[in-house]
């Protein structure tokens, strides 16, 4: 339908062009002759009857389309070239430009258009030239304001920055990355301005104001008002033709819309569910399992294809159990949740299954059961069953309070409770969960992450349920907010006897929580099995695979294994295994026939054909810079464990590349009017030192100011204040060209893959760009020189990415463009912000080990930012932890990790789930969420939430003990901490 | 209080709005060709008249104390005096108002309600046949000529089929008060309610549609699926509810587009509005109503975008007031 009408449109518009073109050519009567009979009615003659002056209607009309199209195209351009050059300068400087003329547009939005239009006409005459400027000058601020909002989004993408990073001057980032980027929605608008002409011009000319001479479909209805009843013929035809033109821009603008925001076209069609089934009643199965899944299948529609996410899913979950879901993305485990309770959106349908929850069948052939004409999953809901979603996202609504959300969700189950019993229940669950009270009026936008993640627990136990579904519960919260969640969930679980269910794609988290654990690849359970066994002895390929990825905090250090390939997406047909294309030991029988579930042990079965080989644990080496292989880091040729630390505490080397003291970023928050200035101490006085060819992990949560380190480094930030060093130069107040040189030096990775790349340019222009910015060889060579950078990234051939656009290519292609973009410069430094954070963790490992390799070949150091201390323990050779704004621990990765000398570092090693189940963890409990950045704090930042702060640690800000020469920790009880280790 | 705070500090943002069209009024009239005097006087005025004007605006001063009197003459209320009528342009809009109000309350009643239902209806199944061209109607309803629509409305309604009146707010020879009264308005009303409602229901037909079928696919409404509300409660009671936030957005600003659309409608139905009295004063070049309506327009949109900004937040818990 959508085509049909852009094409009809397209079509009325294409041939109004053409008989505007084409008027004086062709054979009409003279639009102006008055030689007919008036209000003559249509027929031979005259084909759509004559006017009140004897004029053919025919012809005006014909000839009115001039007009109608030349306002329409005058008006709109001028308007929307004002609106894009003001929009473009207002959003992206800023400040005072942008506090002007944003003023500007928003006082002339407010102004009527069509009123100031009728003031121009009246006073300055009705030329057609003054209608159209008239209608221009009121209209341009649409486009304005239009241009404003998306130059301010897009200011901020990934690409952009990436640009500005690599040393593109403003004209050149706004010129070809930010407005071509933001021209969608001005070309939709353009149209609709178009139609808002013709019928201004029309609504002008009917009140009389219009240019008497010209010939205006508006004037011809004008004209035809005062005989309507006589000649009706007159008003009739313009009218109609004014509908259909400004009708066909409107939809031609709607079909651009939708042609240009490829979001919209996914809100896709419905599936029809399958018609229910009606059972007899039957008492419930008490002595059952809690949860019995048979062969699930559910798929979803998005446009035209169909894909089937849960591909056949078959398990039991005991009373009182808990299963672990994992997987990647694409397995499917994000639509199981919603699929086990039906709760799933209206473009998802199950397709088959069987499914019995507690002892009551809910789901028998895909089809929803009924007994007694009541839906039996519908008494079930929320009463035996619940459900907790990923909270970050809006999975509580945003405009009603929690107390409300809680109290409706008690009264649809409870209608004949009290006003009363319901307000007590309430209580009782937040009391059990632990949030205070007060906190049940506030919404959902007023709470932090993990309050909100509680709340939605809350609201799951509300009715006491059975069985509780945790569908990512600790996604997007920080790590120690997530070990408490976690910690929670479990003590909750045993308290209540609950069985459940934690789907995550979290291996650690799922570990430690769940008795069993179900590995998900590509919609099928590939392997089943009780967490210490699929620990100790995996029988799947993907599963052995998956743990070999997994870096590790206290295990061994192993170079970590990659998977190669992408993960598998069903849609069409499959023939044989789906992991073929991935796995090591895959052999011509997977490829040709599916595996079948082997049961390899009680309770532990696996989908492949040779399920039953143990496989040899397979010999990992060590990764590359591990500290029995000195040759990597220190430039001197000093071998020795005691070198080797010297070396380190003088920044490796005797060059120190980087070196940043009292390094300090503050943020003045707008005042408003009603609003004291705040201050957000970013980065508060913070030392680093980086030496040639070392690795420095930048440890911390969100907030602690690592992003905004990292930014400051390589200068896209001005520090307000301290001093930063590269090479021995001061590099803080560098500008202009000398400040573009430095740009060769420093390169940034950014953390997501998928805004990395600007997306109308392909893979070639990304990576050229840098060189084409510092004017380094010519097209040849740029090109040959992408090209390799492309291959040394494991992008081969390198022929079959260079012309693809980022839309093509997966997350973990498009972080090694990104890397192959930071590195075609050959800087000396580059800063890594995340950037495996968010890849698959099959894909993470192969992106690390290449940034290791090359790290080794180019002979550069990175400052590697990052949240998880697994990842900073494979990476680097140093760590320095940060905390609201200051490094607060620093000193080489093993010893760090071994025996830290702060608690927060201790608390952060404390809260990575151990993947090693059985090794009894000690849980930290940890009170509080970071306090915000506000006034200078007065003693140590950490004191409100340590367990182990004294008076003293409020009162004075702890210096900087060093417990070994090159580790040191800003903490009063520093040695304290580190001997107790 | 920090609503009360809130509420005058978005007041007083209406002040630079004032401000700029009064300015542009001046401006504009300096601007035109013509003698300012004859202007404002019309072109038949006598001697005596002309001179009458030339003291009352001063224009016989330097341009800024000109400009100076202006505003003051505005801020006090005063906007000038229509030449056809000799009386002042403020009384003449201000007995105009209640006849507007009428046409343009019940319009814009009307349609947002019954577009954001419709529009909520169809948002239901997102690319279906039914929303495609539902969708596609309301694009087309919009780009109706709503004078021409009035004109067809008219012919159909009461020239071809005499069933309602197409002309004025009351019969001639009707009764003045009383039910009797109001019924005969109402009947009067009914086509020029239709003209503009119709053109202005398809703008939220289609922001509804889209507003709640993004809405739809948000995790809240997977979560109020799961707790095992009905399908119609979560549509109308959760969905809704945050959905109407960009429709309450730009009813706002759609008021503009309402009045003009009142303006034409007017004249087509000799409604007796402020429409009505601005199409007069057009044809009879009377220039001091045209601009006074200029003024009295700009303001009631600012005031309409504060009121919907004050609705918004009320809606909105996460403004911040």
């Amino acid at each position: 339908m959508g085509r049909i009408a852009l094409r009809l449109s397209a079509g009325i518009i294409a041939l109004a062009i053409v008989t505007a073109l084409a008027a004086p050519f062709l054979p009409l009567a003279d639009p102006s002759a008055m030689d007919a009979a008036p209000y003559l009615p249509p027929g031979a003659e005259h084909v759509l009857g004559t006017d009140n002056f004897g004029r053919d209607v025919f012809a005006r009309l014909i000839w009115g389309t001039q007009l109608a199209l030349l306002v329409a195209v005058v008006s709109s351009a001028i308007a929307s070239l004002l609106g894009i050059v003001l929009g473009s300068l207002s959003g992206y400087f800023g400040g005072r430009v942008d506090a002007v003329l944003s003023r500007i547009f928003d006082v002339f939005l407010l102004i009527p258009s069509f009123f100031l239009v009728l003031l121009i006409v009246a006073l300055f005459g009705s030329g057609i030239e003054y209608t159209m400027i008239a209608i221009a000058l009121t209209t341009w601020p649409r486009s304005a304001r239009i241009m404003r909002a998306q130059v301010l989004s897009l200011k901020s993408r990934i690409y952009v920055q990436a640009a500005r990073a690599a040393g593109a001057s403003h004209l050149r980032t706004l010129a070809r990355h930010v407005i071509p980027n933001g021209l969608a929605p001005i070309i939709t608008d353009a149209t609709i301005l178009m139609g808002l002409a013709i019928l201004t011009e029309a609504g002008l000319s009917f009140l009389g104001l219009g240019d008497q001479n010209a010939v205006s479909w508006g004037r011809m209805i004008f004209e035809g008002q005062r005989q309507l009843r006589l000649a009706p013929w007159m008003s009739f035809f313009p009218g109609l033709s004014l509908l259909l033109l400004v009708a066909a821009f409107n939809l031609l603008g709607d079909g651009l819309n939708r042609a240009l925001n490829p979001q919209l076209r996914r809100l896709a069609a419905r599936i029809k569910p399958a018609a229910a089934i009606e059972l007899p009643q039957a008492a419930p199965d008490c002595a059952g399992p809690m949860l019995d899944v048979r062969d699930l299948r559910l798929e979803y529609r998005l446009g035209r294809e169909t894909i089937r996410a849960v591909d056949g899913i078959s398990f039991t979950l005991a009373r009182g159990g808990s299963l672990g879901i994992v997987g990647e993305s694409g397995c499917g485990k994000s639509s199981l949740g919603a699929a086990l309770l039906q709760a799933m959106a209206p473009n998802a349908a199950l397709t088959s299954g069987d499914v019995t929850l507690d002892g009551e069948p809910i789901l028998r052939d895909g089809r929803r059961v009924m007994r007694g004409g009541v839906e039996t999953l519908q008494r079930l809901r929320w009463t035996r069953a619940s459900i907790i979603f990923q909270s970050a996202m809006n999975a509580l609504n945003p405009v009603m309070t929690i107390e409300r959300q809680l109290r409706d969700a008690h009264r649809l189950h409870r209608p004949e409770a009290s006003a009363a019993v319901t307000a007590a229940r309430i209580g009782e669950v937040f009391d059990l969960i632990g949030i205070p009270r007060e906190r049940l009026n506030a919404y959902p936008h007023e709470l932090s992450g993990g309050m909100r993640q509680r709340a939605m627990i809350a609201l799951s136990l509300l009715h006491e349920p059975a069985l509780v579904i945790a569908d990512e519960p600790t996604t997007a919260l920080d790590v120690l907010v997530q070990d408490q969640i976690l910690g929670e969930l479990d003590a909750l679980r045993r308290r209540m006897n609950l069985s459940l269910i934690l789907i995550s794609h979290d291996m650690g988290a799922v570990a430690e929580t769940c008795a069993q654990v179900a590995v998900m690849y590509a919609g099928e359970i590939v392997e089943l099995a009780p967490t210490a066994r699929i620990f100790a002895d995996p029988r799947h390929p993907y599963t052995r695979a998956l743990l070999a990825a997994l870096p590790s905090v206290t295990g061994a250090r192993r170079m970590l294994a990659a998977l190669p390939g992408e993960p598998f997406v069903s849609s069409g047909e499959v023939v044989g295994c789906r992991f073929a294309a991935r796995c090591a030991s895959a052999e011509a029988l997977c490829r040709q026939q599916a595996p079948p579930r082997v049961r390899v042990e009680d309770g532990h079965e696996a989908l492949c054909h040779f399920a039953t080989r143990t496989a040899p644990a397979a010999a990992r080496p060590v990764p590359p810079h591990s500290r029995r292989d000195d040759n990597e880091f220190a430039r001197r040729p000093s071998s020795d464990e005691e070198g080797q630390r010297g070396a380190a505490a003088r920044g490796g080397g005797s060059q120190r590349l980087l070196e940043a003291q009292s390094l300090t970023k503050f943020y003045d928050l707008r005042a408003g009017w009603l609003r004291a200035p705040q201050q957000l101490r970013a980065v508060d006085g913070i030392d680093l030192r980086l030496g040639a060819g070392e690795v420095l992990a930048l440890v911390g949560e969100s907030g602690s100011g690592k992003t905004t380190t990292g930014k400051l480094i390589t200068l896209q930030e001005r520090p307000s204040a301290g001093t930063l060093r590269f090479e021995g130069a001061d590099v803080a107040g560098l500008s202009g060209a000398a400040l573009k040189a430095h740009r060769r030096r420093v390169q940034m990775i950014f953390q997501n893959p998928y805004e990395s790349l600007d997306p109308r340019h392909r893979i070639l222009e990304s990576v050229v760009e840098p060189l084409l910015i510092h004017g380094i060889g010519d097209a040849h060579e740029r090109r040959a020189r992408a090209e390799r950078m492309l291959e040394q990234v494991e992008l081969k051939p390198a022929a079959r990415f260079v012309d693809r656009f980022p839309a093509d290519l997966s997350g973990g292609q498009l972080q090694r463009v990104a890397i192959a973009r930071a590195l075609v410069l050959e800087p000396k430094l580059v800063v890594a912000d995340e950037p495996v954070s968010m890849l698959d963790v099959s894909v993470r490992s192969g992106v690390m080990n290449l940034m290791l390799a090359l790290r080794r070949e180019f002979d550069m150091s990175y400052l590697y930012i990052t949240h998880d201390l697994a990842v900073a323990r494979y990476m680097s050779t140093r760590i320095a932890v940060m905390y609201l704004g200051a490094i607060i621990e620093e000193g080489p990765t093993d010893a760090l990790i071994a025996a830290p000398a702060h608690p927060y570092t201790r608390l952060l090693i404390s809260a990575v789930p151990e993947h090693r189940i059985g090794a009894a963890r000690e849980r930290i409990r940890l009170a509080g969420e970071p306090s915000a950045l506000g006034a200078a704090p007065v003693g140590c930042r950490f004191a409100p939430r340590c367990p182990s702060a004294q008076v003293i640690c409020a009162t004075t800000l702890p210096p900087k003990h060093a417990v070994t020469p090159d580790h040191w920790s800003a903490c009063h009880f520093a040695v304290e901490i580190w001997a107790t280790g | 209080m920090r609503l009360r705070r809130y509420i005058l500090f978005r007041a007083l943002q209406l002040i630079p709005v004032t401000l700029v069209v009064i300015v542009l009024n001046f401006l504009l009239i300096h601007l035109a060709p013509g003698d300012i005097a004859i202007i404002l006087a019309g072109d038949s005025a006598d001697p005596a008249y002309l001179a009458v004007i030339r003291a009352r605006y001063g224009l016989d001063l330097p341009f800024h104390d000109q400009l100076w009197r202006y505003l003051v003459q505005v801020a006090s209320g005063d906007l000038g005096i229509s030449f056809r009528s000799r009386e002042p342009v403020f009384t003449e809009i201000m007995s105009r108002v209640p006849a507007t109000l009428l046409l343009v309350g019940t319009s814009l009643l009307l349609s947002v309600v019954l577009g954001t239902w419709i529009g909520a209806w169809i948002a239901r199944r997102p690319g279906s046949a039914l929303d495609s061209w539902v969708s596609a109607g309301a694009v087309a309803l919009f780009s109706v000529p709503v004078f021409w629509l009035g004109l067809m409305l008219v012919l159909l309604f009461s020239v071809r089929i005499p069933l309602l009146p197409g002309m004025g707010m009351a019969s001639v020879d009707g009764p003045r008060e009383g039910l009797g009264r109001v019924l005969d308005v109402a009947q009067h009303l009914v086509l020029p309610v239709l003209a503009l409602m119709t053109v202005s229901v398809g703008q939220y037909v289609r922001l509804a549609r889209s507003a709640v079928a993004e809405v739809m696919g948000e995790s809240y409404i997977t979560t109020a699926r799961a707790i095992g509300y009905p399908e119609r409660t979560i549509l109308m009671h959760h969905a809704l509810r945050n959905a109407l936030l960009p429709v309450v957005t730009v009813l706002g600003l759609q008021l503009g587009l309402m009045l003009t659309g009142a303006v034409l409608t007017e004249t087509v139905f000799s409604w007796p509005g402020l429409g009505r009295l601005i199409y007069d004063a057009i044809l009879a070049r009377d220039t001091p109503v045209i601009m006074g309506a200029f003024i009295a327009m700009s303001i009631t949109v600012a005031l309409a975008a504060l009121v919907t900004d004050l609705v918004y937040a009320a809606l909105d818990p996460r403004v911040k007031l």
